[in-house]
């Protein structure tokens, strides 16, 4: 415990820890308050702008039941109808912020749950009968059959997985005006900053030591293999996840505070695809982000604490870790489809690698690991390969630590 | 010096082994080591028993890999190197336990204070926490540290650095301490302070320094070893080694003007001004016949031909530069050491051969 409690002091007194805790606070205010100056409502901007839509939309707020939706959808297509416009955009500015704007968060999903299911074009508004909206969530449920039946043709196994999952998901939904789904996306992208800063804070834990030569006489003390090897990657962990930790706290505190703690209670349906197979709320999504995100990240410090403790220069140690945080977002570029999903889910820091390879997106689509009959959903695999990998990594760090011999 | 506990403390009472064998020696048989095409270590063996071991050799000689070996942060190819009749390799902890190793390059983290990587090191060796602060104070104060205690290791001067090196290696009181170059960098004031407290230290532990600077084991070393080429060439007490060059050491005095055509043709271990212009010449020959040739090969007379050679008592340097003539062939850069230049007192500066020029060790044996 004493060389654990040193060796956290020695990293924390590291000036380059430090500077990268800095900026990882830095970066977490910023990236909090950067959505809201997004919003653009009414000639607001900003906070003000926030603001003026709750207002608009507040009469919808609350569950979205069917008969809301029809209501809704009624008075859309009656305000069309007065001005003789066959789209919103033919509708005077005023029109449309007082008449539409209101209209147009609890009608979110209603366009891509009523698309034609063979193609999956949605009809338009305008072109729905408000009556149908009655049966909007045995809709939602035809809709994602359909979406699977197109996504996961020859797997009827993923197809079953999925109306199970979204079988769970509450109905109706909850829609409460305000939330910006940029705020997610920039929780993810503080998420990935910070696993790039973990990656510079953990690369040089094992590596350093062997360049300067201080490894050789370390080596040679009482509690200078295992023990030190477990003090080095835990204290590493430790601060890495610490940091990560109150950075995402912070993140959610700080966004959630500005757009308004009400607003977080609305279903992930209504922010995103109307069948989106996860039963959550925004905040447990953004609870849910950053939970995967920590373990993604302590699995990406794992297999940097293995790599550190494989190379022996710390610059190369460093350039393996930083690409490893960024192969995902390769992986998902180039590689193909099934081989892609499959290894996308084994690197470690795939729950954090950027916005259209990290969690979230892979949240919002329907992809799963297909072994015959059976199907597991991406987001679910890749938490679970991540739970498993970061003791894993750590362990073998510390084993290659402790193994390390000069040849 | 004050001891924090007892040695066999270190010794879990309940593993059988070392404590049952008490004999404190390390016996290192037939190890060898290559890298790619050099063997840098070829069938050594000998055994370290309690005192000062000096490990001369030249640069390349072999031996910080066999100190690495000792240490057990490299493997051998072949033989084994045991403890007290054990392996090292089964006693793991235990041996560490025992062991303090001072590298060649002390490495150390750059944010480290003397005090934080004291009782680093001390946590890492086991100390408890109670006798640290004690045990760390004494070496600080005995290694003439206690003024930069707070001082970032980083920024002191070399041999500050060389010395904290040292503090570390001594903080669990070892039975066996392995000290690569522990005198490089340390002025040479702080090269007798630390020979009189490893002097002390080793009354009743093995020491193993291994050195090109002769002079640092020639007065404090029990035993000597000698490596060549990655192979042990000697063995025995300082007086037992400079025997073998018995009668090969030679002195006199010559003009000036000749030095070029003795250090051209002669192997000079040491030169030194006298007041009247003349050089004192010390340098090795195989035979009375070969150190005697150039003297016969002048004119005969005094002022041309100087004193007659006359045989000197061989030194444990000039059993070394016997051993490794480069020495002294090849020290133009000043990167080596030289064998020894003197200055005399009358002639107010030095005197540098041009074949050992710019070193500052080993002086003092004309």
């Amino acid at each position: 415990m004493r060389v654990f409690y040193l060796e956290l002091k020695r990293i924390l007194k590291t000036r380059l820890t430090w500077i990268l805790l800095l900026a990882s606070l830095a970066m977490t205010l910023l990236m909090a308050w950067l959505p809201t100056t997004f919003v653009e409502v009414d000639g607001l901007k900003g906070l003000a702008a926030v603001r003026r839509l709750k207002d608009l939309q507040a009469d919808t707020a609350g569950e979205v039941t069917p008969g809301k939706l029809e209501e809704a959808l009624a008075a859309y297509q009656q305000c069309l109808k007065e001005y003789g416009a066959e789209t919103v955009g033919g509708l005077p500015d005023d029109v449309r912020t007082r008449r539409i704007l209101p209209l147009t968060g609890v009608l979110h999903g209603v366009n891509e749950v009523y698309a034609d299911p063979d193609t999956g074009i949605g009809r338009g508004l305008p072109n729905i009968d408000p009556a149908e909206l009655d049966g909007y969530y045995d809709a939602c449920r035809a809709r994602l059959a359909a979406l699977m039946r197109m996504e996961q043709k020859d797997h009827p196994a993923a197809q079953a997985e999925a109306a199970r999952l979204y079988e769970k998901v509450e109905t109706p939904y909850h829609f409460y005006p305000g939330f910006n789904s940029d705020a997610m996306d920039y929780q993810v992208l503080l998420g990935f900053v910070l696993t790039l800063f973990a990656a510079v804070i953990a690369a040089p834990v094992f590596s350093s030591d062997y360049q300067t030569g201080a490894d050789d006489i370390q080596r040679c003390m009482r509690h200078g293999r295992f023990t030190l090897g477990a003090a080095k990657a835990g204290a590493v962990l430790l601060v890495c996840g610490a940091a990560f930790s109150v950075c995402m706290a912070l993140y959610i505190v700080i966004s959630d505070s500005l757009f308004g703690w009400e607003t977080v209670k609305t279903s992930v349906q209504m922010l995103y695809s109307a069948t989106m197979l996860a039963d959550m709320t925004v905040f447990e999504l953004q609870c849910f982000m950053a939970g995967t995100g920590l373990l993604s990240l302590l699995a990406s410090v794992g297999l940097t604490v293995f790599l550190s403790a494989r190379i022996r220069t710390t610059v190369a140690a460093l350039a393996a870790a930083l690409f490893s945080c960024v192969l995902p977002v390769f992986v998902y570029f180039t590689a193909p489809e099934r081989a892609g999903l499959w290894l996308r889910s084994l690197i470690p820091s795939s729950g954090v690698a950027g916005i259209q390879a990290g969690m979230l997106y892979t949240m919002l689509d329907y992809d799963f690991l297909n072994v015959g009959a059976f199907a597991l959903w991406l987001p679910k695999a890749m938490a679970a390969a991540t739970a498993l990998e970061l003791p894993l990594f750590a362990a073998a760090g510390v084993w290659s630590y402790v193994r390390h011999r000069l040849r | 010096m004050p001891c924090i506990r007892s040695r066999s403390s270190y010794v879990d009472e309940h593993e059988p082994g070392m404590e049952e064998n008490k004999k404190m020696e390390l016996q290192i048989d037939h190890i060898s080591k290559s890298f790619k095409d050099k063997r840098a270590v070829d069938d050594v063996s000998m055994t370290l028993t309690p005192g000062v071991w000096g490990l001369l050799g030249a640069n390349g000689a072999g031996k910080t890999t066999l100190m690495r070996m000792i240490a057990g942060i490299m493997e051998p190819e072949s033989g084994q190197i045991r403890y007290d009749g054990l392996p090292i390799g089964t006693l793991k902890g235990r041996y560490r336990e025992i062991f303090g190793y001072l590298p060649q390059e002390f490495g150390f983290y750059p944010e480290f204070t003397v005090k934080d990587y004291l009782e680093y090191a001390a946590a890492l060796k086991g100390l408890p926490a109670r006798d640290t602060k004690r045990r760390i104070r004494e070496l600080l104060e005995m290694l003439s540290l206690s003024d930069v205690y707070r001082k970032r290791i980083v920024r002191l001067s070399g041999g500050m650095k060389r010395r904290v090196g040292i503090a570390q290696a001594l903080l669990n009181e070892p039975e066996l301490l392995i000290m690569d170059e522990p005198t490089s960098g340390l002025d040479p004031g702080e090269r007798v302070r630390f020979r009189n407290l490893l002097s002390e230290f080793a009354k009743d532990r093995v020491v193993l320094i291994s050195t090109h600077i002769v002079s640092d084991v020639e007065y404090i070393a029990t035993r000597n070893a000698v490596m060549k080429d990655g192979r042990l060439i000697a063995e025995g007490t300082t007086e037992e080694l400079v025997k073998l060059v018995d009668g090969k050491v030679w002195q006199c005095v010559i003009p000036a003007e000749r030095l070029p055509e003795y250090e051209r043709r002669l192997r000079v271990v040491n030169l030194r001004n006298e007041a009247d212009g003349r050089v004192s010449v010390r340098y090795l020959a195989e035979s009375a016949k070969a150190a005697r040739k150039l003297y016969m090969e002048s004119d005969g007379a005094e002022e041309n031909a100087g004193a007659a050679p006359v045989p000197a008592s061989p030194r444990l340097e000039d059993l070394y530069l016997w051993l490794f003539p480069q020495d002294t062939a090849h020290d133009a850069a000043g990167t080596l050491r030289r064998p020894g230049t003197d200055r005399h007192p009358a002639a107010g500066h030095d005197r540098v051969s041009g074949s050992a020029r710019g070193a500052e060790n080993g002086g003092g044996n004309a």
